[in-house]
């Protein structure tokens, strides 16, 4: 078969951040975005600049930094949020909306259409400032698939350039993501990007089955760190993807334990011997099987 | 259905002292496991006690596919054996696997015999190695992923055409060398594969199938089986703590922070109704919720901290405080803790309110 490429979109500034009481300095946030650079990730998820001024600087000293990589600020699908990350001087925005009804009625009390409505707003306004949108659509694993479909044909309509399909709560696995992904990916008008949490450990199977059935980009983290259990593990997607699925990724893996040491020393955590690729118990050298 | 400890085998095989171990024996009872792995020659080395009558059924002995390892485990008094082989492409089973087998036919004992290296074979050429086996009565065939070649969609086909090729229950051992032992071992077992190995935390070499994970994802992402989980979290971090490791706080299921909530979403989210930001409640697995205050905070949880302290904030003050929480936590690096954050309201109060901090 065909060996295909995918892209990643690195969300340790900004999810793997959320994992509770973690902060980085704006420093390590420039050395992460930096090291990840350098082992060619092509998108960097790096933070949310609304959330204040020290979120700022730290943004901006990553939007001067001349990386290769084009840079993210993530969004709610809310006036301040676009604003605040225009003003940093992003040009790549990230719009979430929540797709599933319990999301949508239970937190934000209104409807579907309300949503769809104010996303539409939100696409224009960002790109009312030459901003080059992406749109997520959170918790689309208890969503109606439909109406994430809907979600989509809007954002491409608009000319955003891809869909986030979050699996919110980690509710998903690799079975029911196949079959989901078969379906959903030819009726997609744009490439499909996953976000998968890790709340039952599948965070990574999940990711590389909906890959494999056509999803072009992967939402990860180093070392996995994010909210509650985590999120897919960047150095476990690319490995996995080219030794198990026989793909390509352009990222090289030989910056992987650098990687995951400027983060785990950022966050003050170490990595649990028995954690993949990078804990110490494995005696695969995963490394060394990449063809 | 039948989970397989390897836990206590990665002690064997890390020599932990005879008491963790025994210990470790003692605190799987509490977890559903039907049968508890070990190597033969390391309970030997571990200088474990003879198998009494009420391990003989739970404890199953790994053999390394020789006579002397049958003698070794007859001598211990184990009943029930598997026998592990690592075949070459096109070569059968050698003869010493085979004598083996006889051996252990000939002490009575609950047969078992392990392809490690399975997942390198074609179904033919496993049902091929199965017809090479020179006794009846084998009671399972396990399928060993050693190199951890498979992706859960492989497995489950595997799984299926296996099915119709082998009459015996089949087991599969999956291992973690890229994150994908539990995906595949839940693979397996929806297609129907009714044994499956795992690991505590996914403990191993090269690890295994989680099987805190498989355990919630069966119940949980299935719907299958109602056992009383709430426990879970506890046994699990005893038998880490026994083998001198510490489960890792975001660790899926039993980490001590997998309910914590920090960001202002999220415990906006979770204060409306948790369901949308848990997969389960926390009391399921015996954990507890946590609210964080820190950079990513919004108003929602530093209202909720100060009523739960009967402090009533205006929207101001909690716009003022919540400037005063991020700034604070980018230059500590860390959350605020609670006695921090009442600091900050008092900072900010011209008046010290009267109300003690309740906890």
């Amino acid at each position: 078969m065909h060996a295909r490429t995918i892209e990643i979109v690195d969300t340790t500034l900004r999810d793997g951040e959320q994992s509770p009481g973690t902060v980085f300095s704006a420093q390590d946030k420039l050395n992460i975005a930096t090291a990840l650079d350098r082992a060619g990730v092509t998108w960097i998820e790096a933070g949310v600049p609304v959330m204040g001024e020290e979120e700022q600087e730290a943004m901006k000293l990553i939007l001067s930094a001349g990386l290769q990589a084009k840079i993210i600020a993530w969004n709610r699908a809310v006036e301040n949020d676009i604003l605040s990350s225009v003003s940093c001087g992003f040009s790549h925005l990230h719009i979430s909306v929540p797709v599933s009804d319990l999301h949508i009625e239970q937190k934000l009390k209104k409807s579907r259409e309300w949503v769809l409505e104010n996303l539409k707003q939100s696409i224009l306004l960002a790109q009312s400032f030459g901003c080059i949108v992406s749109v997520g659509a959170e918790d689309a694993s208890r969503g109606d698939r439909e109406y994430f479909l809907e979600i989509a044909d809007i954002a491409a309509e608009l000319g955003a350039v891809r869909i986030r399909y979050a699996d919110t709560v980690g509710c998903l696995n690799p079975l029911a993501v196949h079959s989901i992904f078969q379906e959903l990916i030819p009726r997609c008008p744009l490439p499909v990007e996953v976000h998968m949490h890790n709340d039952f450990g599948l965070a990574n199977a999940n990711t590389l089955v909906a890959l494999a059935a056509g999803a072009e980009l992967a939402s990860t983290t180093v070392g996995g760190i994010g909210e509650r259990a985590g999120n897919a593990a960047l150095e476990e997607v690319v490995t996995a993807w080219q030794v198990v699925y026989g793909n390509r990724c352009h990222i090289n893996s030989n910056d992987f334990p650098h990687l995951s040491r400027l983060v785990m020393q950022a966050v003050n955590k170490d990595v649990f011997d028995y954690k993949p690729i990078i804990g110490s118990a494995f005696t695969i050298d995963a490394r060394n099987k990449i063809a | 259905m039948m989970w397989i400890d390897q836990t206590l085998q990665e002690g064997l095989r890390k020599r932990s002292s005879r008491e963790n171990l025994i210990q470790v024996l003692q605190l799987l009872e509490s977890l559903p496991v039907r049968a508890i792995d070990c190597k033969v020659t390391d309970w030997e080395k571990c200088d474990l006690p003879r198998i009494n009558s009420s391990l003989k059924k739970r404890i199953r002995g790994r053999i390394n596919g020789t006579v002397e390892e049958v003698e070794l485990a007859y001598k211990f008094g184990f009943q029930k054996i598997i026998v592990d082989c690592e075949p070459h492409l096109g070569q059968g089973l050698v003869s010493q696997v085979c004598s083996a087998l006889f051996a252990a036919r000939k002490q009575r004992m609950n047969i078992g015999i392990c392809i490690e290296n399975a997942s390198q074979f074609s179904i033919d050429e496993i049902a091929f190695l199965w017809r090479d086996i020179p006794i009846d009565k084998i009671e399972t065939l396990a399928y060993g992923d050693k190199d951890s070649l498979l992706d859960p969609l492989k497995t489950s086909q595997i799984m299926i055409l296996l099915k119709q090729k082998i009459p015996v229950p089949l087991e599969f051992h999956g291992h973690n060398a890229y994150g994908l032992a539990t995906a595949n071992s839940l693979a397996a077992y929806q297609v129907g594969v009714k044994h499956i190995a795992a690991a505590v935390a996914g403990l191993g070499s090269n690890g295994h199938a989680a099987l805190e994970e498989l355990m919630m994802a069966r119940k949980r992402l299935l719907g299958e089986g109602m056992a009383d989980t709430s426990q879970l979290a506890l046994i699990c971090s005893q038998i880490l703590t026994r083998f001198g490791l510490t489960v890792p706080k975001a660790k899926s299921i039993i980490g001590q922070d997998i309910f914590a909530h920090e960001s202002g979403i999220h415990v906006d989210g979770v204060m409306k109704n948790p369901l949308l930001y848990e997969a389960f409640s926390p009391e399921e697995v015996g954990l507890v919720r946590q609210l964080v205050v820190g950079k990513h905070s919004g108003t929602a949880s530093i209202q909720a901290k100060f009523r739960d302290w009967n402090i009533h904030l205006s929207p101001e003050e909690g716009n003022a405080l919540l400037k005063q929480v991020r700034k604070l936590a980018v230059e500590q690096k860390k959350q605020v803790d609670d006695p921090v954050l009442f600091d900050l309201y008092r900072s900010i109060k011209s008046s010290v309110p009267s109300q003690n901090l309740s906890s």
